[in-house]
């Protein structure tokens, strides 16, 4: 068993601070402009420096940073929960109805999230809400196909069969006897979702494609950086850092609860 | 033979799937293709509508367009008057396959290279590099490892033109974004096959057979190790997918990426089918491919398939 990663911890836990406390720590406000300090480099008034409209970088890197965890860590927890059911009801029910469900997953699981998120956001609109389901349902999917082969593996134990004796329904078998075995898998599928879909939700905005300014994402301000990357590196160096280091933290962290 | 006869018959209902489902969801949407401009006169509107079959029944239109797509015909572009989606396709799907192919090339060979190295220097200083090269090229979004290339090489070192297509100087660093994540991924996983590879029964008889060393590591350990990792390359294929969205919009590469997310920002709904259809089809061939290569590759799953 390997050290507890304390540092990715600790950088997670302080993200998470940030996140909550935007409101009161952010020196600025997320869309507050300032015509006299355009594209500024950092300085001791704004300390990662200000954009192309004189917004104070800093600040809607902390608004950014609510939006992006909050985005990421709802839609997979969400995307457990549905994904547990759904997984855990095809690998408990017959041959049949199994089939018949898993080739509803296959198809998706066939298809790049990215494709299946832009074509959902193109039916649901640009706004956190398509954000959220689309990261959802396609996060789904995957925690879908781990529980049902965990299920599989254990639906001819002993106590499974015992459950189905006594007359439970398939509910009751799934929450109170199957589930409880599977959770250190449903914890790592989850920490794993997180950073996942963190990604994803950047890559959409930064397209262009996921939330819409002034709202700020990590990826929505990588976006505005990369248009002034020339002259005006640390707009996109900023961004990319809070987002890098986040999402290796959870990755590092998704990796000790693997080994654990 | 016919195990794949059979394979590309069950495509067929996938793939109507695909076509119906993504159909019916840029249909119903609310907000079409001409709204977005300059309100334009009742009339007009109606002729537009009229010249793109949008004045018919949802059924008509979608029996319409699947007649067109058993012809090879995709439609026209809402956006780009007088071309056709199947032009389109066919002028940006070269660069993009030629990207495409690029960067698995890359990650297939360094990936694999670089993971048996790792996995045989397990614990050594060869491998906490190439692993944790390989955990940061998985946490790195492209968007920022492209940015970071572009700043020194372009901008500061003038080494590489910083977008566009030309000369094959304009491939490498878009080959390169793209690749990261693959060859990561793939590093990983042939270096978990090697530490799993190395300790089997079989590899120490051969060893106690008295085997060549470089023979037991040659068609032992790497072969048993490789061949496993041939069957995510279509996962790899899906990565690079979503890969070319971004790189080619990064690197403003005239391929079918970029195409596709200009034609979702101007809500060209037939172009976002036609690419849609085609990369489904890409997947499910890519697919089959993956499975035939395995077959060559593993006598035991001959039998099965």
């Amino acid at each position: 068993m390997r050290r507890l990663p304390v540092l990715s911890l600790a950088f997670l836990a302080v993200m998470a601070g940030i996140a909550v406390l935007a409101d009161l720590i952010a020196p600025y406000g997320y869309d507050a402009q300032d015509m006299g300090a355009i594209l500024q480099g950092p300085s001791s008034s704004h300390w990662f420096g200000t954009d192309a409209v004189g917004r104070d970088l800093m600040s809607r890197l902390f608004y950014g940073g609510r939006v992006s965890l909050l985005v990421g860590v709802l839609s997979s927890v969400s995307a457990t929960l549905l994904g547990t059911f759904y997984g855990g009801l095809s690998g408990l029910m017959g041959r049949r109805a199994d089939q018949f469900m898993m080739r509803f997953v296959d198809i998706f699981y066939s298809l790049p999230d990215m494709l299946i998120c832009i074509l959902l956001l193109v039916f649901m609109g640009r706004n956190i809400f398509g954000v959220f389901t689309a990261l959802t349902l396609v996060n789904s999917v995957t925690v879908s196909r781990v529980i049902r082969g965990e299920v599989l593996k254990l639906r001819h134990e002993l106590y499974v069969d015992a459950a189905r004796a006594t007359g439970l329904s398939l509910m009751r078998i799934l929450t109170h006897h199957v589930l409880p075995n599977t959770w250190p898998t449903l914890v790592v599928t989850l920490t794993f979702r997180i950073p996942a879909s963190i990604i994803t939700e950047s890559y959409l905005s930064f397209l262009g494609l996921g939330l819409a300014p002034p709202h700020a994402s990590w990826g929505v301000l990588a976006n505005e950086g990369w248009t002034s990357l020339r002259f005006h590196p640390h707009l996109i160096l900023f961004p990319s850092l809070f987002l890098c280091l986040t999402v290796y933290s959870f990755n590092r962290l998704g990796d000790w609860l693997h080994r654990a | 033979m016919k195990a794949i006869l059979v394979r590309l018959l069950l495509a067929i209902p996938v793939l109507w799937g695909v076509v119906t489902i993504t159909f019916l969801m840029l249909r119903v949407t609310p907000g079409g293709p001409f709204d977005r401009e300059k309100v334009l006169p009742p009339e007009i509107k109606r002729n537009v509508e009229a010249q793109y079959h949008l004045d018919k029944p949802l059924w008509a239109q979608y029996g319409l367009y699947v007649k067109g797509l058993l012809e090879g015909d995709l439609g026209p572009s809402y956006k780009y008057v007088g071309r056709d989606v199947s032009r389109i396709i066919a002028d940006t799907f070269p660069i993009s396959a030629t990207l495409g192919f690029l960067a698995f090339a890359f990650s297939l060979s360094v990936g694999i290279a670089t993971g048996i190295v790792s996995g045989l220097r397990a614990g050594k200083w060869e491998d906490h590099l190439i692993s944790g090269l390989a955990s940061v090229g998985f946490s790195v979004p492209s968007f920022v490892l492209a940015a970071f290339l572009v700043y020194i090489l372009s901008h500061w070192l003038h080494l590489l033109p910083p977008a566009l297509i030309g000369s094959w100087k304009h491939f490498i660093m878009p080959t390169l974004v793209l690749a990261a994540g693959p060859t990561a991924y793939i590093a990983r996983l042939t270096r978990a096959n090697v530490i799993d590879t190395a300790v089997k029964d079989y590899i120490r008889s051969a060893r106690a057979r008295g085997v060549a060393e470089w023979r037991v590591l040659l068609q032992y350990v790497i072969r048993n190790a490789v061949t496993p990792v041939v069957s995510y390359s279509g996962l790899v294929l899906a990565f690079l997918i979503t890969g070319s969205f971004i790189v080619e919009h990064i690197f403003a590469v005239p391929g079918m990426g970029r195409f596709f997310v200009t034609a979702v920002t101007n809500r060209d709904y037939p172009l976002i089918m036609g690419v849609t259809c085609v990369l489904a089809v890409v997947i499910i061939l890519g697919n089959l491919v993956v499975d035939i290569t395995l077959a060559l590759l593993d006598p035991r799953l001959r039998e099965r398939t």
